[in-house]
């Protein structure tokens, strides 16, 4: 196995709030090879972003640490940017209204002073698709497509060999989705980075995706290949996911809906944190906390697993 | 509508630059008796002439002068303190914002005229002595609004988006922070002067602002106040001038703020 561009060892990452804290991350574990995509998956309020902030050095962490290509991210953050790229959610937010297309796409340039960005500018925009016309407009000028591809040109200016992607295609219309999507992966071919896709969208993890992890609650309660999980998962968490999911098949009903909410972050829950909705709870579900169990690959927290 | 009111004022406020510029020269100087006390508007004398027997015309030119270099000045002072303490405390450290917000909370607590008339009351009447006045009590209302603004900024995506590319502190500060305020700032310069501009006169009309002879519109008000039952004309050019000069520059920064937009200065 080569060695892992990304390394995350039971990262904890925390915020104060009046009355506690918020642990946002409780003790995640994975390693990302180069070239390969890994999805994380989970609700509204897991985790998600935090922990992708975590890896980009933008949250600190309370516990555990982070490698990035075998060295610790903290501190200093300014190299970090070369290694790590993120394309955001709302890429309207995401750009400065301010600046033109040219100059934002330039930024991360000009921020490492790699000489004669204007090349690389140009580079970059072919290729994620952009007409060199685009350069001179702003940010509200542009398509939402074309706004999405701005900011996919911008994560990739520095080449990093690790992309995150948060949520890239959901501020998107249903028809840009998929150019964005192929996008990713005509880009992953060509360059070989390795992606952590952020989303909560199981239609378009399966499709970009080699492995996925489902968050629930700061931890991955499941881990393992796309194919494997989706056609056979063990936590039922993952289950009741896939159930929610909407389908052609599906089409016409109200999909099963997980009851309860996601329990009050600030509160400690004792045993395992999936268990207030969990339909396949026991007694030994409230006390002890399921340790990781490790199977053909794929690795989940549960004391009754889904056959 | 607003264009007519923007534009019309643009022009007034140019013509009023030109007016303090060169209309001391124009006939007679702001210190010359050129003839007999309230003289009516004449050929010669084009408003007449005031108590002492001085043209109006020029003592208000003069006076333009005055206000709006004090005006300028202590608004770009105030601006100045205002821009360090409100991005310090909206973009640093949170005891860096309690320390800086508790002290301007503190400068609110004083009534603005009535701190520019202690301090001008201890220091004694100068010119300096207004200009410091006044920039005291300019810098507290804009701070606390920068300050916000620059809260809001800082949260935005694109400023954590800079962040992940490697962008440092100043770099935010300087090229995503503080260029989006260069229109909300614009705007409120020109009501900052306007308010500066009253507060001058307000002083002057007190008789601790700029100290005769040197002409000042408030002390001019003052003078012709006592005369006005016989003689409205000279107290009506100073308060004319003085409201139109008011009413132009918050037209313009009602204006400014609109044009700031980011969506319609792109032109798009």
């Amino acid at each position: 196995m080569p060695t892992p561009i990304l390394e995350v060892r039971d990262a904890q990452a925390a915020y104060k709030v009046p009355g506690g804290a918020i642990r946002a991350v409780d003790g995640v574990s994975f390693d990302l090879a180069p070239g390969e995509t890994l999805a994380v998956v989970g609700e509204s309020g897991c985790g998600k972003t935090t922990l992708a902030k975590a890896i980009l050095g933008l949250e600190p962490l309370t516990g555990g640490e982070i490698l990035v290509q075998g060295k610790p991210v903290g501190g200093d953050l300014s190299g970090l940017a070369e290694r790590v790229g993120i394309v955001w959610q709302d890429p309207y937010a995401s750009l400065d209204p301010r600046w033109r297309v040219g100059r934002s796409i330039a930024e991360p340039l000009r921020l490492h002073r790699r000489g004669d960005s204007g090349d690389r500018v140009d580079e970059v925009m072919k290729a994620v698709g952009l007409e060199m016309e685009l350069k001179g407009r702003f940010p509200h000028q542009l398509s939402g497509g074309q706004r999405q591809r701005v900011a996919v040109a911008r994560a990739l200016a520095l080449n990093p060999p690790l992309l995150l992607c948060d949520e890239p295609t959901a501020a998107l219309d249903l028809s840009i989705r998929a150019q964005i999507l192929n996008l990713l992966k005509d880009l992953q071919d060509d360059l070989g980075c390795a992606y952590l896709y952020i989303s909560h969208d199981l239609t378009t993890v399966r499709f970009i995706a080699d492995r996925v992890a489902v968050m629930y609650l700061g931890r991955f309660v499941e881990i393992g290949g796309i194919e494997e999980v989706f056609t056979d998962p063990r936590h039922p968490y993952t289950r009741a996911l896939l159930d929610s999911a909407p389908t052609l098949a599906k089409l016409g009903r109200l999909p099963d809906v997980l009851p309860g909410e996601i329990p009050d972050p600030l509160e400690v829950i004792s045993g395992c944190r999936f268990r207030s909705r969990c339909p396949r709870g026991q007694e030994r579900c409230d006390t002890v906390d399921p340790e990781a169990t490790a199977e053909n690959g794929r690795r989940f927290h549960c004391h009754f697993p889904v056959a | 509508m607003r264009g007519l009111l923007f534009w019309g004022s643009v022009v007034f406020l140019a013509l009023l630059l030109l007016f303090a510029v060169f209309g001391p020269q124009i006939r007679h100087g702001p210190f010359e008796i050129v003839g007999s006390p309230y003289i009516k508007p004449s050929a010669d004398a084009w408003l007449g002439t005031d108590e002492q027997g001085r043209d109006i015309f020029s003592r208000l030119a003069y006076g333009a002068r005055v206000s709006l270099l004090i005006g300028l000045s202590v608004v770009t002072v105030g601006i100045l303190v205002a821009l360090i303490v409100g991005t310090g405390a909206g973009y640093g450290a949170p005891w860096l914002n309690t320390v800086l917000m508790r002290f301007t909370d503190g400068m609110f607590a004083f009534p603005d005229i009535l701190l520019a008339i202690l301090i001008v009351g201890i220091v004694g009447p100068s010119f300096w002595a207004v200009f410091g006045a006044l920039a005291v009590i300019a810098w507290p209302s804009m701070a606390r609004l920068l300050r916000n603004q620059v809260l809001s900024l800082k949260e935005q995506e694109f400023v954590t988006a800079s962040r992940a590319l490697g962008a440092g502190h100043w770099h935010v500060v300087f090229k995503h922070i503080l260029p989006h305020l260069v229109g909300l700032i614009s705007a409120v310069a020109m009501v900052e002067v306007a308010m500066i501009i009253l507060a001058e006169s307000s002083l002057s009309f007190l008789g601790i602002g700029v100290q005769p002879p040197t002409p000042s519109w408030g002390s001019m008000i003052n003078t012709a106040r006592t005369v006005m039952r016989s003689d409205i004309l000279p107290l009506l050019w100073p308060c004319l001038i003085l409201s139109l000069t008011i009413l132009a520059l918050n037209f313009v920064g009602d204006g400014l703020r609109d044009r700031f937009d980011p969506k319609s200065a792109a032109g798009g």
